[in-house]
C-alpha cells in the first residue's frame, strides 16, 4: 500500500479533488457537485482520479492511506432549512430568547424586515422549571417530572432532535446531563445537544443559537458521513477518513458525526487553510485572502501563519459562537450582476447569474452583464482559453449587454463600462480587507495577498494600489481547487473552550492552571486513534478583558500556565501588550477579568512534498492579445503565457497574463511576476 | 470644484462609509462601559465642511446619535471659528452646543484641506455617568439642564496632537465611575484617530479636491436616490398627531403636530401647533428633533439609500422656537432622546401614513426607562446602569410582516446585555424574560407580543424609573389594532409592592424584593379579519394567542379537540363581524 492521501471539496457548483502521492506527484479533478447526495460527487471525483492514474478505483482506495474531506452538508442544511424536527428544553420564564436575539436585527432601518426562519418554534420550545446561579449553585432543583413528560411529548410528535440550553449550565452542567438521561429512557436514540458541550461559555443567548442549530444539522450530516463511509468501505477502503472543521482542523469521521455545528463552515476553512501552508513556504506569515468564485468573494486574514479564527459569527441568521475559520463574504463573484440604480450609481450584485443561462459571454441566452463579461471585454479572460479551450466565451455577447446595460444609462463606452464594473468589485474588495485588518487592529500594509479560486488572480494585481499590501500571491496550479489542497494539509485539531470567571488581583493561580491541564487532557482523549503517533503540540490561552470590557482578548500562554505570581505577572504584561496592540491603548495596572480558556490541541500532519509541474524557465508567451489596465491609458498590446508551461525561475515583468487551470493570473505594467519554489506566483512592484 | 467621474465619486463614497465602520469597529472593540460593547449605544461617522456642514458617512448605529453630531460640528466651527487646526480633538456634551441630552458626548477631529474645506471623523456616545444629582443622569426632577449632569461646550481635550491633562481630569472629576469614562473615551479617541488615518490615506491617493468633489457626489447621490423614491407618492399637505403622557413633572398629554407637505421641491415638516416647552425633561433639542424626523423617513424608505446630508436638504424642518420640540436654555432635555423623540418619529409617522400607508409602521422607542443603581458588595463597587432589557419595547407590524424580536428597527442596532453577563457584573437576578399570551396587537400582520421581565434585587439597590404608553398606547398602522399599556411594579408580591405611575426616583429595592414588567408589544399593521387564518391558528399554537383570542380579535375559530380551523364557522363569523364595522360606520356618517 503506498500513501495517496486524498483531499475532497465539495462546492456549490463543483466538487474539488486533490490527490498527493509519497513521490510529490500530484492529480487534480474537477467534477460537478451533486446536491442531493453529494456522496455521489465524490465518488465520481474519485473515479475520474483513478481514470487520470489509470487505474481502477479499488485500485486508487487501496493505494490510499488518507482521505480528507470538506463538506456543505451542515453549510446546506442551514440554507435549505432542511434539518431535523428540532425541540427545545430551556429554563422556564425565558422561552423567547431565540426569538428576541438580544434584539440584534440585520437592517437597522427596515421595519419591513422579516423574522428569520424558525427552527424552533415557540410551540416546541418546551420551559422545564430549574435555576443555576452566577456562581454554579443550585437555585431551584430540575423539575424531573417536567423533563419526563417532554420526553414523552417529543415521542409523540416525533421530534428528531432535541437541544438543552439552562442558564449558567457551563458552570454547573448537572441539570443538561440529567436531562438528557430521563429523555434517553423514553427515546433512547434520539439526537440531544447540550448546550454546555456546544458551547461551555458565558452569554446564554450565544450558547442557545449554537445549541440549536447543532441540533438541527447534526442529525443529517451524521446520516451523510456514516453513508459515505459505508461506501467507501465497500469499494475496499481501510484508510483513514477525516473531516474538515470550520475552525481549520481536521478529525476522524465519528468524532465529525457528533457535532454538526462545528462543520457550518468546512468548506472555506480548507481554502485558508491551505492559503496559510502556501504563505509560509515562502515565508509570508502575515496574509490577505480572497476567494472568488462564481456568486461571491470570501476574505480572510492570517497572522503569523495562523488563520483567524473567531466566535463572532452569523450563519443563516443564526449566531453560531463556535470558533469559525473568520471567513466574510463580499459579495461579488464572477456571475454577479452589474446593474445602475435610481441615483445613478453603479452596483455589484447580489443577483448572480448562476451557472446557468449565467454570464452573458457564455451564449446560453444570458443577458445581464457581469463581472466576468467585463473581465472577458478588458482581456483580463481569453475568448478561446476558458476552462482550459473547453467553451469558447462570446465577446459580441458580452459587449451588447454591457452596452445595454451599463454603458447606455453611464452615458459611456463599454470598455470604460467594463473597467468601471472591475474598479467597482476591486474598491468592495479592498474595503472588505480593510475592515477585517482594523477588526483584529492590523494595518493592511503589513500583509500579502493571496488570490486564489477562479476570479482572485484576475482581480488582485489591481488591489495592490488600493491597499498597498506587500505584495501578491497565487498558488501555481491549484488556485482553483484551493479548499480540497488545504484539507490534504490540514491538522488534526480539538478545540475546546469553557467559562471561567476570575479577577486578576484575586484569582486562585492553582485552580486556575489546574483548570487549563483538565482541558488538555479532555481534547486529548478526544483525539483518538490515529493522532497517537503523530508530534502533538497544544496552545492554551486566557481570554482576558480590563474589568467592565465586554470582548475579550485570547492571551496565549503556551502549552499551560505555570502557576506562579511571576509568570502570572508575565501573562498579565501580555495582555495589556496586544490590547494595546489590538485597540490602540493599555491601562497598565488596571484590574483585568478572566472569562474564559481556549484550549487547541494540534496532531500535525506530514506535509507531502508536492512537485513543480512546469517545464522550464525560459518560457516564452504563447500567444498576445489586447488587455486593458487601469494605469495605462486603454489597451496594451499583452503577452499570454500558459502556466502549465513555466518552471521555477521563470520572472517577467508585466504587462502579461499567465493562464491556469480555471483562471488567469493578471500582471499589470509596473509588475513583476516570478514563480518560485513553493509553487507560488509572486507579483511585485516592478521598482 | 473640479468635475470627477461618477465611479471615482462612488469609490470615494464607498471608501468612507467603510471608514465609518472601522471606527464603529475600534469603538465596540475598546470601550469599557457594557452601554458600549454590549448594547453599543454610540454611533460613527464623516462630516464635511466648506460652505456648509454635511454628514457625508455613517455607520449603521444608533440614528438618534449620528443626525445630532452633525449639529455638534456644526457648534464646534461656530464656537472655534478659525482657532481649530490640525491635531485638536474637540469633545462635547451641551444640549445647547450641538448635543441632544448631555450623557451623548460627541468626540471630533477634524482635518483641514487644501483651500479651506476640512473632513471631520466623529463618534457619539451615551456615557454612563456624567455627573449631576442623579446616577445615570435621568433626572425626572430636573427642572433645568444644569440640574442634569455636568455641561461640556465644545472643548480641546486634544490640542496640537498633546492631550490636554487639565481638561481630561476637569472631565474625570465630574463622574461617578472615572476609571470607566477614562476608558470610554479614550475609545472614542482611538477612533477618530483611525478615521484621521483613512481620510489621510484618501486625500494623499487622490487629492484634496478630487475628494471633496466626490463628497459633494455622495451627497448628489442620496439626494436623487431620495427624489426618486417619494417622487411615486401623492403631493398633499397631511396632519400627524401624537401624544406623550407626561414629562414627569406634572404636564400631561404634550402634544406633537407634524404637518407634512410633500411637493416636487421635496418635503417640509413642520411642527407649529406643537406643545410649548415643558419644565420637565422631556424637551427635545433642534438637532434631537431633526434625528427623529429623519428616523422616521429613513423607516419609510428604502434601506439602501446611504444616509447624509443630501438626503437630509431635501427635507425642511421647522420647529418653533420655545416649544417642546426646539427649546430655549436651560430646559431639561435628558429623556427627550426617548420621549418626546419617539412621539417626534410617531407624529412623522402617523403623517406618512395618510400618503403611503404601506410604508408606515413603528418608529417608537417607548419612552419607558428604568436605570438602577447601589453597590454591588461581591465586588465592593458602585455599579448604575441603564438595563435596557427591562426597557424592552415594541416592534410593531408593518406590511407583509409580523413584529418580532425586541426594539423597532431604527434602534436594533443597540444590543441587549445577555442575562447571564448582567447576573454577574450587577447583584441581579432574573426570573422572568419572556413574552406574554394575547398581549400582541392584532391586525393582518400583528405586532410583537408584549414582553414580561422579572427581576429580584440580590442586594439593596435603588431604581429610577418611568412610565410612559399608558394614557397614549402604542399605535396601529393602517388598521392594525394598538397595543397594550406599559406597566413597573416595585417589590411585587412583598408588603411593599407598589406600581410605578408615570415616575419613581431612588426607590429602594430591598435584597429579595422583585421587580416586574409588561411592556408593550407596539401596534398590529392592517385589518384583523385580513389576517390568514393559518396565521392565526400558528400564533394559537404557538401561545402567541389563546384560542379565545383567536375568535375574539381576528374572528377564526379553531376547533379545541383537533386544533384546527373551523372553515365554515371561521367565514361565516368573518362576514358577520365585517357587517357589523359597516353598519357601525353607516351610522356613524348618517
Amino acid at each position: 500500500m503506498s500513501g495517496y492521501v486524498i483531499g475532497v471539496d465539495v462546492g456549490g457548483t463543483f466538487t474539488d479533488l486533490v490527490c498527493v502521492g509519497e513521490a510529490g506527484d500530484v492529480l487534480t479533478a474537477k467534477v460537478p457537485s451533486t446536491p442531493a447526495d453529494q456522496g455521489i460527487g465524490v465518488l465520481s471525483g474519485i473515479a475520474n482520479l483513478a481514470d487520470r492514474a489509470a487505474v481502477s478505483v479499488e485500485d486508487l482506495l487501496a493505494r490510499t492511506k488518507m482521505i480528507v474531506h470538506g463538506t456543505t452538508v451542515a453549510t446546506n442544511t442551514m440554507i435549505e432549512w432542511s434539518g431535523a424536527h428540532t425541540y427545545l428544553l430551556t429554563t422556564r420564564g425565558f422561552r423567547d430568547l431565540i426569538d428576541i436575539r438580544r434584539n440584534y436585527k440585520e437592517a437597522a432601518f427596515d421595519i419591513r424586515l422579516k423574522a428569520p426562519y424558525p427552527i424552533v418554534p415557540r410551540r416546541r420550545r418546551i420551559p422545564i422549571t430549574e435555576r443555576i446561579t452566577e456562581t454554579g449553585a443550585v437555585l431551584t432543583p430540575l423539575a424531573e417530572e417536567e423533563v419526563r413528560a417532554a420526553a414523552r411529548r417529543l415521542a409523540d410528535e416525533g421530534a428528531q432532535a432535541v437541544a438543552i440550553c439552562f442558564l449558567f449550565s457551563f458552570l454547573a452542567p448537572e441539570h443538561e446531563l440529567r436531562a438528557r438521561e430521563i429523555i434517553h429512557e423514553v427515546l433512547p436514540s434520539i439526537h440531544v445537544s447540550l448546550s454546555h458541550e456546544v458551547l461551555p461559555k458565558i452569554r446564554e443567548f450565544e450558547r442557545l443559537s449554537t445549541t440549536i442549530v447543532d441540533a438541527y444539522v447534526t442529525p443529517k450530516l451524521r446520516g451523510y458521513l456514516t453513508n459515505l463511509e459505508r461506501t467507501l468501505a465497500e469499494r475496499g477502503y481501510a484508510g483513514d477518513f477525516f473531516i474538515m472543521r470550520s475552525n481549520g482542523g481536521v478529525v476522524d469521521v465519528g468524532r465529525a458525526a457528533e457535532s454538526g455545528v462545528q462543520l457550518v463552515a468546512s468548506g472555506p476553512a480548507g481554502g485558508v487553510v491551505a492559503a496559510s501552508s502556501i504563505g509560509a513556504a515562502v515565508s509570508d506569515r502575515n496574509l490577505l485572502t480572497i476567494d472568488m468564485g462564481g456568486t461571491s468573494a470570501d476574505v480572510s486574514l492570517i497572522r503569523d501563519g495562523t488563520p483567524s479564527v473567531s466566535m463572532d459569527s452569523w450563519f443563516s441568521r443564526y449566531r453560531v459562537a463556535v470558533p469559525l475559520v473568520d471567513v466574510t463574504s463580499v459579495g461579488a463573484g464572477g456571475g454577479s450582476i452589474a446593474w445602475i440604480d435610481d441615483g445613478g450609481a453603479l452596483r455589484i450584485g447580489p443577483a448572480s447569474a448562476g451557472s446557468y443561462p449565467g454570464p452573458a459571454c457564455y451564449g446560453r441566452g444570458g443577458t445581464a452583464a457581469t463581472v466576468t463579461d467585463a473581465n472577458l471585454i478588458l482581456g483580463y479572460i481569453g475568448a478561446d482559453s476558458f476552462l482550459g479551450g473547453a467553451m469558447a466565451l462570446d465577446v459580441e455577447g458580452a459587449r451588447r449587454a454591457l452596452q445595454a446595460g451599463i454603458a447606455d444609462p453611464l452615458g459611456v463606452g463599454v470598455e470604460e463600462a467594463a473597467a468601471a464594473i472591475v474598479r467597482i468589485v476591486n474598491h468592495n474588495m479592498a474595503n472588505a480587507l480593510r475592515v477585517i485588518s482594523i477588526e483584529k487592529g492590523y494595518d493592511v500594509r503589513d500583509f500579502s495577498l493571496m488570490a486564489f479560486g477562479g476570479g482572485g488572480p484576475l482581480h488582485a494585481a489591481a488591489l495592490v494600489q488600493e491597499l498597498r499590501v506587500r505584495r501578491i500571491l497565487v498558488p501555481r496550479g491549484h488556485a482553483s481547487v484551493l479548499c480540497a489542497l488545504g484539507d490534504v494539509l490540514a491538522d488534526i485539531r480539538e478545540s475546546r473552550s469553557r467559562g471561567y470567571y476570575a479577577r486578576s488581583e484575586t484569582v486562585d493561580l492553582p485552580a486556575l492552571a489546574q483548570a487549563v491541564t483538565t482541558m488538555v487532557d479532555e481534547a486529548d482523549a478526544l483525539m483518538g486513534e490515529q493522532a497517537r503517533n503523530l508530534r502533538r503540540v497544544v496552545e492554551c490561552a486566557l481570554e482576558m478583558r480590563y474589568k467592565g470590557q465586554t470582548h475579550e482578548v485570547a492571551v496565549p500562554i503556551g502549552s499551560g500556565l505555570e502557576p506562579t505570581p511571576e509568570r502570572w505577572a508575565e501573562v498579565l504584561a501580555d495582555f495589556d501588550r496586544l490590547h494595546a496592540q489590538r485597540f490602540s491603548y493599555s491601562r497598565p495596572g488596571a484590574e483585568i477579568e478572566i472569562v474564559g480558556l481556549q484550549v487547541d490541541r494540534f496532531a500535525l500532519r506530514a506535509k507531502p512534498e508536492m512537485n513543480g509541474l512546469g517545464r522550464t524557465s525560459q518560457a516564452t508567451a504563447t500567444s498576445e492579445r489586447p488587455v486593458h489596465f487601469p494605469t495605462a491609458a486603454g489597451y496594451v498590446p499583452t503577452p499570454i503565457y500558459s502556466g502549465v508551461e513555466l518552471g521555477l525561475g521563470f520572472t517577467a515583468r508585466g504587462p502579461l497574463v499567465i493562464e491556469e487551470a480555471n483562471t488567469s493570473v493578471v500582471v499589470m505594467p509596473g509588475q513583476r511576476v516570478s514563480l518560485v519554489a513553493g509553487n507560488v506566483y509572486i507579483i511585485e512592484d516592478d521598482r | 470644484m473640479s468635475e470627477v467621474d461618477p465611479i471615482t465619486a462612488q469609490v470615494v463614497r464607498e471608501y468612507l462609509e467603510s471608514v465609518s465602520k472601522e471606527m464603529s469597529s475600534v469603538v465596540e472593540r475598546t470601550a469599557v462601559h457594557p452601554l458600549f460593547n454590549e448594547c453599543h449605544d454610540y454611533s460613527t461617522g464623516v462630516f464635511h465642511r466648506r460652505d456648509s456642514v454635511s454628514l457625508v458617512a455613517r455607520a449603521t448605529a444608533i440614528p438618534v446619535h449620528i443626525f445630532a453630531s452633525l449639529k455638534s460640528v456644526e457648534a464646534m466651527l461656530d464656537y472655534f471659528g478659525d482657532g481649530l487646526a490640525d491635531g485638536d480633538v474637540v469633545i462635547l456634551n451641551d444640549p445647547f452646543f450641538g448635543g441632544t441630552h448631555n450623557a451623548d458626548w460627541t468626540v471630533m477631529k477634524p482635518i483641514f484641506l487644501e483651500g479651506g474645506g476640512m473632513l471631520c471623523p466623529a463618534v457619539r456616545a451615551h456615557m454612563a455617568d456624567s455627573g449631576g444629582p442623579v446616577a445615570g443622569n435621568y433626572n425626572p426632577d430636573a427642572r433645568e439642564v444644569w440640574q442634569e449632569a455636568f455641561r461640556i461646550p465644545p472643548v480641546k481635550i486634544v490640542e496640537a496632537g498633546r492631550l490636554r491633562e487639565d481638561v481630561r481630569a476637569t472631565i474625570l472629576a465630574n463622574t461617578r465611575i472615572p476609571e470607566t469614562l477614562d476608558g470610554d473615551l479614550r475609545a472614542m479617541m482611538a477612533a477618530v484617530e483611525i478615521g484621521e488615518q483613512r481620510i489621510r490615506e484618501l486625500c494623499e491617493r487622490y487629492g484634496d479636491r478630487v475628494v471633496e468633489a466626490c463628497v459633494d457626489e455622495a451627497l448628489n447621490y442620496s439626494e436623487r436616490r431620495f427624489r426618486s423614491e417619494i417622487a411615486s407618492w401623492p403631493k398633499g399637505r397631511t396632519i400627524g398627531v401624537w401624544h406623550l403622557d407626561h414629562d414627569s413633572a406634572g404636564t400631561h398629554d404634550i402634544r406633537i403636530q407634524a404637518t407634512l407637505e410633500v411637493s416636487e421641491s421635496g418635503l417640509k415638516v413642520d411642527f407649529e401647533g406643537s406643545s410649548p416647552q415643558t419644565p420637565g425633561f422631556v424637551n427635545s433639542t433642534e438637532g434631537n428633533t431633526a434625528s427623529w424626523v429623519y428616523t422616521a423617513l429613513c423607516a419609510a424608505l428604502s434601506d439602501d439609500i446611504p444616509i447624509n446630508s443630501g438626503l437630509f436638504r431635501v427635507v425642511d424642518i421647522q420647529t418653533p422656537l420655545g416649544s417642546v420640540v426646539n427649546p430655549v436654555p436651560p430646559a431639561a432635555t435628558m429623556s427627550a432622546t426617548g420621549r418626546v423623540g419617539s412621539e417626534v418619529g410617531l407624529s412623522v409617522m402617523k403623517a406618512l401614513e395618510q400618503i403611503v400607508p404601506e410604508r408606515s409602521g413603528n418608529v417608537s422607542y417607548g419612552g419607558s426607562l428604568c436605570t438602577t443603581y447601589g453597590v454591588d458588595p461581591r465586588y465592593d463597587e458602585f455599579f448604575v446602569t441603564i438595563e435596557y432589557g427591562s426597557n424592552l419595547v415594541s416592534a410593531s407590524a408593518a406590511f407583509g410582516t409580523d413584529g418580532w424580536g425586541g426594539w423597532p428597527a431604527p434602534f436594533s442596532t443597540l444590543v441587549f446585555n445577555t442575562i447571564e453577563m448582567l447576573e454577574i457584573q450587577f447583584p441581579y437576578r432574573y426570573h422572568r424574560y419572556e413574552y406574554t399570551t394575547d398581549t400582541a396587537a392584532p391586525g393582518r400582520w400583528r405586532g410583537v407580543p408584549a414582553f414580561a421581565m422579572e427581576r429580584e434585587a440580590v442586594t439593596e439597590q435603588y431604581v429610577n424609573a418611568i412610565v410612559v404608553g399608558v394614557r397614549h398606547v402604542a399605535p396601529g398602522w393602517a388598521g392594525g389594532e394598538p397595543g397594550i399599556p406599559n406597566e413597573i411594579t416595585l417589590a411585587t408580591g412583598s408588603p411593599d409592592e407598589r406600581a410605578v405611575v408615570e415616575t419613581v426616583t431612588r426607590a429602594p429595592l430591598k435584597a429579595g424584593q422583585v421587580m416586574t414588567s409588561l411592556r408593550s408589544g407596539g401596534g398590529g399593521f392592517g385589518d384583523p379579519l385580513e389576517r390568514d387564518p393559518d396565521a392565526v391558528r400558528a400564533d394559537v399554537l404557538d401561545e402567541i394567542y389563546t384560542r379565545e383570542a383567536a375568535k375574539r380579535a381576528f374572528a377564526v375559530v379553531i376547533d379545541p379537540a383537533t386544533m384546527d380551523i373551523d372553515t365554515e364557522a371561521t367565514r361565516a363569523l368573518r362576514v358577520e363581524r365585517r357587517n357589523t364595522s359597516q353598519t357601525a360606520i353607516m351610522e356613524a356618517t348618517t
